[in-house]
């Protein structure tokens, strides 16, 4: 089972561990495995004040089996600016910047573009999906040459 | 330390319009951040009453639908976690739904000529 870190727009007062140390823990007491959802990670980064990559760094490495990818929106709400993990446009260029991170980090595992809302044309998603794959083909080649 | 319980509990009443007050306390900034939840939660419940009553749905107005959903949404908010089982009561709820009384396309209506 993979466990996907979500989309948030709220902080609670009460909480004493930061999202990625809680995940981390829940691997490590379960057993499960991650579901890292880089847009999610800027989404929630954003919302809430944090740094997405300190985010991305604090996530056990091993545990990750899978990456999401999606477009979000900004909103405002009351004169807060908020984004949206609306899964509606194109991924936007942070969220590429974080997922080329993410390769760097876990490796090769599959990934998923997911755009549910606002179809657009094949070509486009296809054009999505190509990035990913030129992106993910990018940083494992890095890495053999590191090897 | 606040239980996860009331938390839940008073989230809920927060997404249903009932009471925003006790979340409030519980959370950092403004309570306008909850909307993004509410939206996600009558949108998504509202697409799950559609796939369940694909008739009814096409049937009238795209608005009507999304208005009676929300209505019904707010006073029978899903009681289980299976949400492919949620909304048995709609039809029933539907019968005493004054609005869908006179939709002239509503497969509900009970005016003169049912």
């Amino acid at each position: 089972m993979l466990l996907e870190n979500p989309a948030r727009y709220l902080g609670f007062r009460h909480s004493t561990i930061a999202e990625p140390e809680f995940l981390a823990e829940l691997v490590r007491r379960s057993g499960c495995g991650l579901l890292c959802d880089v847009n999610n990670i800027f989404v929630s980064a954003h919302n809430l004040g944090d740094d997405a990559k300190a985010y991305l760094r604090a996530l056990p490495s091993a545990a990750v089996g899978e990456i999401h990818l999606a477009g979000h929106v900004a909103a405002n709400r009351a004169g807060e600016d908020l984004l949206i993990d609306d899964h509606g446009s194109s991924v936007a260029a942070p969220v590429w910047d974080l997922y080329r991170c993410a390769l760097r980090r876990f490796g090769l595992v599959p990934s998923l573009v997911e755009w549910d809302k606002n179809l657009p044309p094949l070509a486009l998603l296809l054009g999505e999906a190509r990035k990913a794959e030129g992106a993910a083909l990018a940083e494992v080649g890095a890495n053999d040459r590191i090897a | 330390m606040t239980a996860l319980r009331d938390l839940q509990a008073a989230f809920r009443r927060a997404l249903l319009d009932e009471d925003e007050a006790a979340l409030a306390a519980l959370i950092e900034g403004g309570t306008a951040r909850v909307d993004v939840h509410r939206n996600n939660f009558f949108a998504s419940l509202t697409a799950v009453l559609c796939d369940s009553f694909p008739a009814v749905c096409r049937l009238v107005d795209a608005r009507f639908f999304a208005y009676a959903a929300h209505e019904f949404i707010r006073r029978h908010p899903p009681a289980r976690a299976v949400l492919a089982e949620y909304g048995d009561g709609l039809p029933h709820f539907l019968r005493r739904f004054r609005p869908a009384a006179t939709s002239p396309t509503s497969p509900m209506s009970h005016g003169s000529n049912g």
